[in-house]
């Protein structure tokens, strides 16, 4: 970001932080004007490479949070695990806490969200991204959605905020529970409970859901896994320029938009870009387990321009690719949501993060411990044991997503950078 | 012995088999090891359970009720020390796949303990254990702890503290079994387990499960004299339910934050005595006035660094004040002050009314008439200067309060 750039961002972030309180409602419009804009300009950029499908991936998030915005009567809040290929076949748009929060953080705004949601007793400890949400609801910005959904999946947050919001909209609340043990008996538990929210979708927005369009949402979700699984198996041998927003549109690729044209599209355009990129060669090559601060400008340099590093890609990301059946897509999802690494025991996560790393040939393991996520913060050391014993030397990193009252800038940036010389020393 | 944390721990059954059940509260001098192997902001009562296991590995049935919990079990696992320890996968709810699903965790539990311990279930041991738990409800004015588990340690000290009985009705504590099916006794184990699996998932909610709405039995109870809300630092749960709490209730609370190290209990004290006397005010026993030449009534703060005096005439007008050292003699400070003021206004003790000691060192001044919290102090104090204040902060010289 240049320094125009980021003055018109802090200009931007003052004035909606100054309005928040006196006129929410202007503070709503505002935010879907310059997200929609946001989402034209990159529509309309002629890029090339990676940034292609960077910006065409931006330009449909941009569009989605903007028109969540304007027409909140036809979206759902959701959490990031939830299937979404319901909600695109009935063409209701998702909104999510993980967008909502990255974007207030990017446009300079987020802690007068976040302070908000402290002032009404949501506890200081709690995941940024909720918290920012819950403030940005209750100080009136966030308009009412249609309904709440949201599966158990996969941390004590969900539990929490989205319960909270449902009370404070007075909407509907429908909550998929997720057991934590894999079996036919579990799958069907979670297939019934889709097709009851698929019921319950149809009565509140009065559209039948076609069949048909379902098996092919599904259809196009599964193409989209399968591409994006040998995106990653061409990855393990290429190098290739991957920004950090650029990990969260692969994140989002493969959770909200899966099952969208927009989501296809963009996994096969990394594809092809990581057929042509050049072999990994020089560079430190990083797996990232967790969140990533696409909004901190001194992880952006050590990790996207001193050309010392690259991500790879993150567990997020990776969390369940698995086969859909479009014939049974009920089952499929559910299936998603069973064997979801993140679902049940840390020995998943672990075990997924070692097999990743040495599929995609990393250098070392940095665990980013997301302010308030207890579930990662718990396994860290554990998973740093189990990644070194592997042989990959793993950074356990404290840092926030999202907001930037809780980032100890100068300490992260060293203790990455020292990180990269220990890296670097070793080889 | 089988260590447990959780109340949704089938802890009949577990009796049932054999097993000698013990839940564990306990605080902990500090967390070095369990923040070792985990991290310094997962919740505190985690960390303490941690810490304690890896002193003393015995059994141990967990229950995924929360994040931390899921991970405290992951790293013990790791660790491999446990002669037992089991994870139990809780549901949400209490529909009918729901119970389904943790009739089979009773099943696998019931299993796995069983062929550790070469034990078979007695089914009599089990439906007294369940009688056992369903304990009658409190027909008396009572004080009621809520929300994140207390530790025995805090509970111990509340119940000293107030001048009530005191539930335990926390995450860990509220754990009362509906009354038992009518033909229980012929019942046959899985009839047993679908009546227990249901039991458990319908013990009044905690923030865990989905449907909350039942938690409202904790406060709509005409003999509940006030709440103390207990939260546990790092566990994120609690928080939520007391904003709520604060919104359906007119009942006093008290808000408390502990880490599950016994530095929390000793800030605790003053607030507590402050809830107390906002629950009944303390009528201050003064001398007749016939029996008391004087109309003067002088309030007296014992802080830790000084000792402050001020005199009030009938008229509510301050009339003399003084401000002494407190020394390392928190009453000899005190009778400096008054002699002081006294010398001012030319009179003795005989020419007060009252005299009401507030401060740390309240309790030790023989010739006031009532010692009363600084907490009720400033309230009432600044009350009377101006009732539109709301927030005062006290910036003392042994502990600074909001």
């Amino acid at each position: 970001m240049n320094n125009l750039e980021k003055t018109i961002v802090k200009t931007f972030g003052n004035i909606v932080t100054r309005q928040v309180y006196a006129n929410p409602g202007r503070v709503r419009r505002l935010l879907a004007a310059a997200y929609g804009l946001v989402g034209w300009r990159n529509a309309l950029l002629r890029r090339s490479g990676v940034e292609k499908a960077y910006t065409r991936m931006g330009a449909a998030l941009s569009r989605l949070i903007s028109k969540s915005f304007l027409h909140p009567e036809n979206a759902v809040m959701v959490n990031i695990f939830f299937p979404c290929e319901i909600l695109h076949s009935l063409d209701i748009i998702p909104v999510f806490p993980e967008a909502l929060s990255a974007y207030l953080v990017n446009s300079g705004c987020e802690q007068v969200f976040a302070e908000a949601a402290e002032n009404a007793d949501v506890p200081e400890s709690f995941c940024s991204y909720h918290k920012i949400m819950i403030g940005f609801a209750e100080t009136g910005v966030l308009p009412k959605p249609l309904l709440i959904a949201n599966t158990t999946l996969a941390c004590d947050a969900n539990r929490l905020s989205f319960r909270r919001l449902a009370e404070y909209f007075r909407v509907p609340h429908l909550v998929v529970d997720v057991p934590d043990r894999i079996d036919g008996e579990a799958e069907h538990y979670v297939a019934e409970q889709l097709r009851a929210v698929t019921a319950f979708l149809e009565e509140s927005c009065q559209r039948k859901m076609d069949w048909d369009r379902l098996c092919e949402t599904v259809s196009i979700a599964d193409r989209s896994l399968k591409s994006y699984r040998e995106y990653l198996e061409i990855r393990g041998r290429r190098s290739l320029p991957v920004t950090m927003s650029g990990e969260l549109y692969s994140l989002i690729a493969t959770h909200v938009l899966l099952g969208t044209p927009e989501s296809e599209n963009y996994i096969n355009t990394l594809k092809q870009v990581a057929q042509t990129a050049p072999p990994a060669a020089g560079k430190k090559r990083i797996l990232w387990l967790h969140i990533l601060p696409n909004w901190q400008e001194s992880m952006r340099v050590i990790f996207e321009q001193n050309g010392r590093c690259e991500i790879l890609c993150r567990d997020l990301t990776y969390d369940v690719l698995t086969d859909m059946d479009p014939r049974r897509p009920y089952e499929s999802m559910a299936r998603r949501l069973l064997h979801n690494i993140n679902n049940g025991g840390a020995e998943r996560r672990i075990t997924a993060a070692v097999h990743y790393a040495k599929k995609m040939r990393a250098d070392g393991v940095l665990l980013f411990c997301h302010w308030g996520c207890k579930q990662t913060m718990g396994l860290s050391q554990l998973a740093k044991s189990t990644l070194e014993a592997e042989g990959f030397p793993t950074l356990v990193l404290d840092g926030d997503g999202c907001d930037s009252r809780n980032v100890p800038d100068g300490q992260m940036a060293t203790r990455v950078n020292a990180f990269l010389e220990q890296l670097e020393a070793e080889k | 012995m089988t260590g447990y944390t959780c109340k949704y721990t089938p802890v009949e059954l577990l009796i049932a088999l054999g097993a000698e059940t013990k839940i564990l509260n306990s605080e902990v001098l500090d967390f070095a090891a369990a923040e070792r192997l985990t991290h310094t902001t997962l919740c505190c009562h985690a960390k303490a359970v941690l810490q304690q296991s890896l002193k003393e590995a015995d059994e141990l049935v967990l229950v995924s009720c929360c994040d931390s919990q899921r991970r405290l079990h992951d790293v013990l696992k790791a660790r491999g020390k446990h002669s037992f320890l089991h994870l139990m996968a809780l549901p949400h709810g209490d529909e009918p796949c729901a119970r389904l699903q943790f009739k089979k965790e009773l099943f696998r539990l019931c299993e796995l303990y069983s062929s550790r311990h070469n034990s078979v279930f007695d089914r009599q041991k089990f439906i007294a254990a369940c009688r056992e738990a369903a304990p009658p409800a409190v027909d008396r004015p009572f004080l009621a702890v809520l929300g994140a588990r207390v530790s025995s340690q805090m509970l111990e000290f509340l119940q000293e503290k107030v001048r009530y009985s005191l539930l335990d009705l926390t995450c860990s504590g509220n754990r009362r079994l509906e009354n038992l099916p009518d033909g229980i006794e012929t019942m046959d184990f899985t009839e047993l387990m679908e009546w227990y699996a249901g039991a458990l998932l319908r013990l009044v909610p905690c923030m865990r499960m989905t449907d909350v709405a039942g938690r409202r039995v904790l406060w709509e109870n005409d003999n509940l004299q006030g709440i103390i809300y207990h939260t546990v630092k790092f566990c994120d749960y609690y928080g939520f339910d007391y904003a709520r709490l604060k919104k359906e209730t007119k009942l006093p609370i008290l808000k408390l934050e502990s880490d599950y190290t016994p530095q929390s209990l000793g800030q605790f004290a003053t607030r507590l005595e402050a809830f107390m006397e906002s629950l009944a005010p303390q009528r201050i026993a003064f001398p007749p006035k016939k029996a008391v030449g004087g109309r003067l009534f002088a309030g007296i703060d014992s802080g830790s660094t000084t000792t402050n005096i001020v005199v009030l005439n009938e008229k509510r007008e301050i009339v003399a004040s003084a401000t002494v050292r407190t020394g390392a003699n928190v009453e000899k400070s005190a009778r400096a002050a008054l002699e002081e003021v006294c010398s001012k206004l030319g009179t003795g003790l005989d020419g007060f009314a009252a005299i009401v000691a507030t401060g740390y060192g309240r309790n030790s001044i023989p010739f006031a008439n009532a010692a009363v919290t600084e907490i009720t102090c400033h309230a009432r104090g600044a009350y009377f200067l101006n009732p539109a204040v709301r927030t005062i902060v006290d910036i003392a010289g042994a502990r600074t309060a909001r």
